[in-house]
């Protein structure tokens, strides 16, 4: 049974493959695309799932899709959306969806529409190993339905309320986020980890914005919201609530910004909070699922649970509109098996693309013998990176399959020593070029990790924060408030990755790692070997590990590529379209 | 009824395919939904800017917006512009790529050439030429960059344009796309193209008047119009072009029939059957190229030039309809008629390139005697060109000299410049999808006036471009750094992820190194591609790049389906062997109008020119294993090709209306023959 799970025409689209229940592969398509959060029909994410499984279209028994067109557009119909209008309502046809998946994949088979807040709940019970389980989902908005509380057992899944449009956790945390100056869709993270700058000051103001209502409901007071109008997020009302002008982009961050960003913080996980404990008394369950764009909010994830009766919490790795491949996937197998999906715990998702040293060397041509050559020497090459590492250096690591979702896990990460208090601002400002306040996350050897942290169970997708226990001197993945966003790391999930952080730990004592994503600013996560590469060049990243072969920076080499790069060299992707060819007209 | 109820009930309605016939009702809630537009009664200042340059208020000169760096390379690299002074006889030049003399360094353009031709014939008087020129300058832009061009107190404006009036985007509107839908598989649907088309260019023409006269008007300045030409000689429609369209009942099978018969007459000589099909065939299919570039063919071969270039014109245009917004910018000869038409009773002078260079060409056909690729025209060109140009100024400065005079005037540039300038041709013109004989004429020149670094460049430009990794990665790449001009770098880029194998255009340069310089190359080369693409035992996708891709612009599976497409009955492909194994192809394909196909129709697959096997494809996704021995195969580059069959008849294609792009509607009109998804290549 091949099921092939697909998000896309909103953002961050993306493809998967189910094989008899077990997730064999799953790509986002920006990742292939180079166009950050594309939203595109996932075509290129579609050859690549069955091209690795040795599948055509005709293989497929099933398509499922992580939304239901006609509902969505009833929701723009009612919201008032203004590019809907008469002469182009062929242009909304909600059939649009499949003609596109029929035209564009040049698929005739089976299609199933899955609700966008089922095939988010999907994704996150249905990989959580529970038996049963209460389920939460949050996002901005599905078709009608922004938050849902729901129960599963066995294969099955209920999502018993829900929150309607316009009322909304995901839009008031983006409303925000526009109100600090950053971008929506993009910018929530660094609200998340601007938070622990500032005090709560602005909380009451913000409590304005939400009326709690009976059961899971709650309501924002519109009157502080402009989004239903399309141009901007947030009404002049707001801003006189708040009494602080509205941040520009790119302005500088003041002490107010973050009190702000606190106080939204403060503010969600008690919502949060009152509706997990809610969704706990309506279950009879100890185990909770989180999925949906905020629950990739892993300080309040980590809140949620030390604060509900809940005993045990699983959150969807890529619980933004990615995943929603993977659990409409999933909704389908029950639909046409009757069985239940993934009956384990999902405890790796690294379901990418991979390449081998003879592929890397291929793409390397000329430059291979630039590097050092560990290719049948797996120990060597690990003493070489840890050594590297305690001296300071910053490691672009780049092996075997790309993660799915949002994070670097491992496989596509920039390594450096947590223990460099100079590291943070060494890595955002010349390596990720972001903003300097953003913090970094520890990986950390699963077994380790009580040693050094508040944190008694796994956390292999960094989805939860915890304190840095007293005395750990690690300032480079400790946030100003004493937390971190931990990675447990198992031999089983990842082991060259794990035998590095062993590795390390015997040169440095600390089996822990700075991991941060392996790309920059405004560039999807790299995925081939020539993206990591130029990600190198353009970046101040010290060594580059591709596979077996370790490139210490070379400035003279960097200096000679660069200058061909910036004599208009096509190398990056630009945005949407493919411009960097060579042209003319 | 509440509004949330209404809205689900419109949405299930349009759902259901009832949106054409909505009730009175749901169609007023749709128009209740939308708000009132308003308008912005804020006057909108507008900042001082001409072209990539913005007025310096200390200075008063126009310096360079940062706002355009990022199109630096596209305009002339004149850091400020004066505003002008009362002893100097200003004169604004703005035009596309061929005013800016594309392939030839940044400082070789039409500005400077016609400013020397005037200063030289005009001793008495002091005459600047401003250089507003852009590489890709669009229609919309260059309206714009007229506009703007008074700012600069110009005493005369010349505009060089006319091969990026693509009106292609026209065909997005509602109106239009509807339009388009209902006369796919009609008689009418070129027809209905061509016109909406016409009337976006005719609308475009009377706007251009409109500015022309009116700064003719107001500023009391003479306009002059500089209309281009086209190498209707020396270029070809690109592959991507040569695409079959809808056509009803059995006329695909009858024209398909003349297609062969057509080539066949040809290589026999039967010219006068030529003639016949070729007539039949455009009969049948108004858009397609190859009747048309074979009645040229038959004209010259009897000698009737005036005939040959009318099929020639006609072959050029076909490029209106079937490469929507990819093709090789022209001047379509509907913009001719246009301008001549709405032009003439304007004051607005016209300077016909295609008047100008005909005396000048090969049998009155322009070709690559005047032009380095499809409008860029090389050295000769350019001054004939300008001494036309620059002899209708003088004239309207009181003084006569005749263009030839003019053209006398040279602006020389260096053997090196002109090695360069071909060899950029020759890379332009692969990809643009030029065969190899203009691809091996550029090489040839290239190596002509070349010195010696400069052949050894060549040399190792073959090496780079054969190699599999990116180009950054080569050392070739470092060497060519050192001794090839900075600003023309970029033709040896590519997109991330997608080097090319560059085969034509490195087995032209082979030759012409052969040819030219004794200098034989081949054996390295295809020591390097079977090194470097050999399929082996790990599985490649022969649709995938770099194995599919010929040009930057026409990857197989890219663009809008996640499959590749034949819109003609052949398909090519390569592998890349040692030819010491067997190679196992696993084709995934499809027939769409299999239905209509002869019972016993069958795909033939040809490895190197010969029938290798015939295989069974159906409407449904198939998939085919194809063994290659490894007797038929060839060390080096071997090529595919499966032959689809032609349906006995045709009937309407399934529609999906699910697309924007003035290409992808274009896109339905195409005739599929087959659609492939996969074709994995392994050694047994």
């Amino acid at each position: 049974m091949n099921i092939l799970g697909i998000s896309a025409f909103y953002h961050d689209s993306a493809c998967c493959l189910l094989q008899d229940g077990v997730l064999i592969n799953a790509i986002q398509e920006e990742r292939l695309t180079r166009i950050k959060n594309d939203s595109s029909l996932p075509k290129k994410a579609y050859r690549w799932c069955l091209e690795q499984a040795h599948l055509s279209p005709s293989d497929i028994d099933c398509i499922a899709y992580y939304e239901d067109p006609v509902k969505k557009f009833a929701r723009q119909l009612w919201s008032k959306n203004q590019n809907i209008r008469l002469d182009n309502l062929a242009d909304f046809d909600p059939k649009n969806v499949e003609y596109s998946i029929r035209e564009q994949l040049g698929y005739e088979g089976k299609i199933v529409f899955v609700d966008h807040h089922m095939s988010h709940a999907a994704s996150s019970y249905f990989f959580s190993g529970f038996e049963d389980a209460g389920i939460l989902t949050v996002d901005g908005v599905g078709e009608w339905a922004t938050t849902t509380y729901g129960r599963a057992e066995g294969k099955k899944i209920d999502l018993f309320e829900e929150v309607h449009f316009p009322n909304s956790l995901g839009l008031l945390y983006s409303t925000i986020t526009a109100y600090l100056g950053f971008e929506v869709n993009e910018g929530e993270y660094k609200v998340m980890g601007l938070a622990p700058y500032g005090t709560p000051h602005y909380a009451s103001q913000v409590r304005k914005l939400v009326t709690m209502e009976d059961k899971g409901q709650y309501s924002l007071n519109m009157e502080y919201f402009d989004f239903m109008k399309g141009k901007r997020m947030y009404s002049e009302k707001l801003v006189d609530l708040i009494g602080v002008p509205v941040r520009e982009r790119n302005a500088s961050l003041d002490t107010c910004h973050m009190d702000i960003a606190k106080s939204l913080q403060v503010v969600l996980e008690e919502i949060l909070i009152e509706k997990v404990t809610y969704l706990y008394n309506e279950v009879e369950s100890e185990n909770l699922c989180l999925a949906g764009g905020v629950a990739l909010n892993c300080v309040a994830n980590g809140k949620v649970l030390k604060n509900t009766p809940f005993k045990n919490m699983f959150v969807q790795p890529a619980s933004n509109d990615s995943g929603g491949a993977l659990g409409a996937a999933c909704q389908a197998h029950v639909q046409i098996t009757g069985e239940r999906p993934a009956q384990s715990r999902i405890h790796q998702i690294y379901t990418g693309p991979s390449f081998s040293n003879d592929q890397i060397s291929v793409v390397l041509g000329d430059f291979t013998k630039e590097a050092l050559n560990y290719t049948t020497n797996e120990e060597n090459l690990l003493d070489e990176v840890a050594t590297r590492l305690k001296d300071g250096k910053v490691i672009g690591w780049f092996q075997g399959k790309m993660e799915f979702g949002p994070r670097a896990l491992g496989n596509r990460s920039i390594l450096a020593d947590p223990r460099n208090p100079d590291m943070r601002d060494i890595i955002n400002s010349m390596v990720k070029k972001r903003e300097g306040f953003r913090p970094f996350a520890p990986a950390v050897i699963k077994e380790k990790c009580s040693e050094y942290f508040e944190l008694d169970h796994e956390s292999p997708f960094m989805l939860e924060t915890c304190q840095v226990k007293p005395g750990m001197d690690m300032p480079a993945i400790t946030h100003v408030d004493g937390s971190a966003r931990v990675q447990t790391v198992s031999l089983e999930s990842n082991p060259r990755f794990y035998k590095l952080l062993s590795k390390f730990e015997t040169y440095s004592g600390v089996p822990i790692l700075l991991n941060t994503s392996f790309n920059v600013k405004g560039e999807p996560i790299v995925c081939s070997v020539e993206d990591a590469l130029l990600c190198f060049i353009n970046t101040e990243i010290d060594c580059l590990v591709l596979g077996g072969y370790i490139f210490d920076r070379n400035e003279e080499t960097v200096r000679r590529i660069k200058k061909i790069l910036g004599e208009k060299f096509s190398t990056v992707q630009q945005r949407n379209v493919n411009s960097d060819v060579y042209t003319f007209a | 009824m509440e509004l949330k109820e209404t809205s689900n009930k419109v949405a299930e309605l349009v759902y259901s395919g009832a949106s054409i016939d909505l009730s009175n009702e749901l169609a007023l809630f749709i128009e209740e939904q939308q708000e009132p537009a308003t308008k912005s009664t804020e006057p909108v200042s507008r900042p001082e800017k001409v072209g990539r340059w913005i007025k310096d208020d200390i200075s008063g000169n126009y310096v360079k917006n940062p706002e355009f760096d990022s199109e630096d390379d596209n305009w002339s690299e004149v850091e400020f512009i004066t505003p002008g002074s009362e002893d100097v006889y200003r004169i604004v030049l703005i035009g596309e790529s061929v005013a800016r003399c594309t392939h030839f360094p940044h400082e070789y353009c039409a500005a400077r050439v016609v400013e020397k031709m005037l200063s030289e014939s005009i001793p008495g008087r002091k005459i600047e030429v401003v250089d507003l020129a852009k590489e890709g300058m669009r229609f919309e832009q260059l309206m714009e960059v007229i506009s703007e061009s008074v700012l600069l107190n110009p005493d005369m404006v010349i505009v060089f344009a006319g091969n990026n009036w693509q009106p292609g985007s026209s065909l997005g509107t509602p109106y239009n796309f509807n339009m388009l839908q209902k006369t796919v598989g009609t008689s009418g649907q070129t027809q209905f193209i061509k016109d909406t088309l016409r009337d976006s260019l005719k609308s475009n023409v009377n706007d251009f008047k409109e500015l022309l006269t009116g700064i003719n008007a107001e500023y009391n300045i003479p306009v002059l119009y500089v209309m281009p030409e086209f190498n209707l000689g020396g270029f070809k429609p690109a592959r991507k072009e040569y695409v079959s369209h809808f056509l009803p009942g059995n006329k695909m099978k009858i024209w398909s029939e003349a297609y062969d018969s057509c080539l066949h007459a040809e290589a026999s000589g039967g010219w006068e059957e030529v003639k016949k099909l070729a007539g039949q065939m455009m009969d049948m299919d108004t858009e397609h190229p190859f009747a048309y570039e074979m009645m040229a063919k038959y004209f010259e071969h009897i000698g009737d030039l005036r005939q040959r270039r009318e099929f020639l014109e006609q072959l050029k245009d076909k490029a209106l309809i079937n490469a929507i917004g990819t093709s090789a910018p022209r001047r379509f000869t509907v913009i001719r008629e246009l301008v001549n038409d709405i032009l003439k009773e304007s004051p607005v002078t016209v300077v016909d390139l295609q008047e100008v260079l005909k005396k000048h060409s090969h049998e009155g056909i322009p070709g690559n005697e005047l032009f380095l690729d499809y409008c860029h025209l090389n050295f000769r060109g350019i001054h004939l060109a300008m001494g036309a140009l620059a002899s209708q100024i003088a004239s309207i400065l009181g003084v006569n000299i005749d263009a030839a005079s003019m053209s006398a005037i040279e602006s020389p540039v260096s053997e090196r410049v002109l090695s360069i300038t071909h060899f950029q041709a020759a890379i332009h013109n692969y990809y643009v999808g030029q065969d190899t004989p203009l691809l091996y004429h550029h090489c040839c020149e290239a190596l002509k006036h070349a010195d010696d670094e400069l052949v050894e460049a060549y040399h190792k430009s073959c090496i780079l471009f054969s190699k599999r990794s990116s180009a950054v990665f080569s050392d070739e790449l470092h060497f060519l750094s050192e001794v090839y001009p900075f600003e023309n770098f970029s033709v040896f880029g590519h997109p991330r992820n997608k080097k090319l194998m560059f085969i034509e255009l490195v087995d032209a340069m082979t030759k012409a190194l052969q040819v030219v310089k004794k200098i034989e190359i081949a054996d390295e080369i295809k020591n390097i591609r079977i090194q470097e693409y050999k399929i082996g035992k790990e599985p490649v996708d022969l649709l995938e790049s770099p194995y599919a891709e010929r040009s930057f612009q026409e990857f197989l599976c890219d663009e809008d389906v996640a499959y590749y497409r034949a819109h003609e009955t052949r398909s090519s492909f390569i592998c890349v062997a040692d030819a010491s194994e067997n190679i196992e192809l696993d084709v995934t394909a499809r027939i769409p109008d299999f239905a209509f196909c002869d019972i016993n129709s069958a795909v033939k697959v040809y490895v190197n020119g010969d029938l290798y096997e015939t295989v069974r494809v159906c409407d449904e996704w198939t998939n085919i294993k194809i063994s290659i021995k490894r007797e038929v195969l060839g060390a080096g580059v071997n090529k595919l090709e499966f032959v689809w069959p032609v349906p006995e008849k045709q009937v309407m294609r399934k529609l999906y209306k699910t697309l924007s792009l003035p290409g992808e509607i274009i896109n339905m009109i195409y005739y599929t023959f087959a659609e492939m998804f996969a074709i994995r290549a392994v050694t047994s």
